[in-house]
């Protein structure tokens, strides 16, 4: 298991964990995005100040930060 | 450069329907539109109402509520234009004004306009609107796209498993609004055989605290509908429903959807140049 943010710009991997340090609302939210385990994510590509990210899940580029993509997890890619 | 809605709406006739613009002095239903950010909401709005809501990726994004009208066979229909949610969880101001008009705006038929080609996204918000009512249509749109990639969509299962009815549509073409209309129709007259499928079963213990909440929440404001809902968000501790009953917001909001939303002078302004100039 790696976090999401070390996912290469350009690839994809499927999720595997949401960590417990996101919980309640924001848990929540991700979930209503997507996020969750068992879904195809891809890192499209990132903002000028590398922060947040774009990624593509379920059809659709959401954007995450860091505090975010530390704590999904993804299979290796 | 003419918006191409305006040219389509135009063009597009059904048999029994009359778009009646913003003739909004009396209605025998109300049918809202929900459905997640940029699934043709606006563009099924235009086509039954003749309206030119803003469409289109960007900026024809609805931020505010919109209102028009039409009448199909006997019924007169006022139709409610909403911006794209992922969630009845919103995070944002456009989010709050969909999730409001869908719980407490009292719709006779919810809308849910899907993206055919992002069906497991858009499923998520379909099941939270089934969960809070079962008088809805599930309008699967884009189908040019999904056909165009080879996607295809056994409507009739997910009809049965959903207990609503499934239509499938082209809104950009007109394709499916009859079909649609019809929808609407029988689920407004109660012609279609709804019922409460998505009730969500969870333990006593939690079940008595949303009952006492219920139970108070109703004492405050009698009206208020989905209190079920409400009580699960205090629950959880969802900081803006905490915050809105805090505040007493939920006394004005069945009030605030008998006014016309503000956009609505402006689009009649719109209206009444065009017509002046034509
Ligand atoms: N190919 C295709 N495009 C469509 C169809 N319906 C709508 N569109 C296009 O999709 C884009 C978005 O349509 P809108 O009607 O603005 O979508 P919306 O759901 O109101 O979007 P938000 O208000 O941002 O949530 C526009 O460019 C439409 O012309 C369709 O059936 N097929
Ligand atoms: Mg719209």
């Amino acid at each position: 298991m790696a976090p999401l943010s070390n996912l290469r710009q350009g690839k994809s991997s499927v999720i595997s964990k949401i960590g417990d340090d996101i919980s309640g609302a924001q848990r929540r939210r991700l979930l209503d995005l997507g996020i969750y385990p068992g879904a195809t994510i891809t890192h499209c590509f990132n903002s000028a100040t590398g922060e947040p990210k774009a990624f593509e899940v379920l059809g659709s580029v959401i954007a995450l930060r860091k505090e975010q993509t530390d704590f999904i997890f993804t299979l290796e890619d | 450069m003419p918006s191409e809605h305006g040219l389509l709406s135009q063009t597009f006739r059904i048999h029994q329907l009359q778009k009646l613009g913003v003739n909004l002095d009396k209605w025998d239903y109300v049918v809202a539109l929900a459905g997640n950010p940029n699934t043709g909401k606006s563009t099924v709005f235009n086509s039954l109402t003749g309206l030119r809501q803003h469409t289109g990726n960007w900026p024809g994004k609805t931020v505010n509520r919109a209102e028009g009208a039409f009448s199909y066979k006997d019924n007169r229909y006022k139709i409610v234009d909403l911006p794209g949610t992922y969630s009845l969880l919103s995070t944002s101001e456009d989010e709050e004004i969909a999730r409001n008009f869908i719980l407490f705006g009292q719709p006779d038929v919810t809308l849910i306009v899907a993206d055919a080609t992002r069906l497991e996204r858009n499923l998520n918000l379909t099941l939270q609107i089934l969960e809070i009512t079962p008088n809805a249509v599930l309008c699967l749109n884009l189908m040019d796209e999904a056909k165009r990639k080879g996607i295809k969509i056994n409507e009739k299962a997910l009809q049965q498993r959903l207990g609503i009815p499934v239509i499938t549509t082209t809104a950009r073409y007109g394709d499916g609004m009859e079909a649609l209309l019809y929808a609407i129709e029988q689920v407004a007259t109660d012609a279609w055989p709804t019922q409460q499928r998505f009730k969500i079963t969870v333990p006593e213990k939690l079940e008595e605290s949303i009952h006492a909440l219920e139970s108070d929440l109703k004492e405050l404001y009698p009206d208020l509908p989905n209190t079920r809902w409400i009580a699960l968000r205090l629950l959880e501790g969802d900081e803006r429903v905490v915050d809105a009953l805090k505040n007493d917001e939920f006394s004005g909001l069945m009030n605030s959807f008998q006014q016309p939303p503000l956009d609505l002078n402006a689009e009649l302004d719109v209206l009444n140049t065009n017509e002046a100039s034509s």
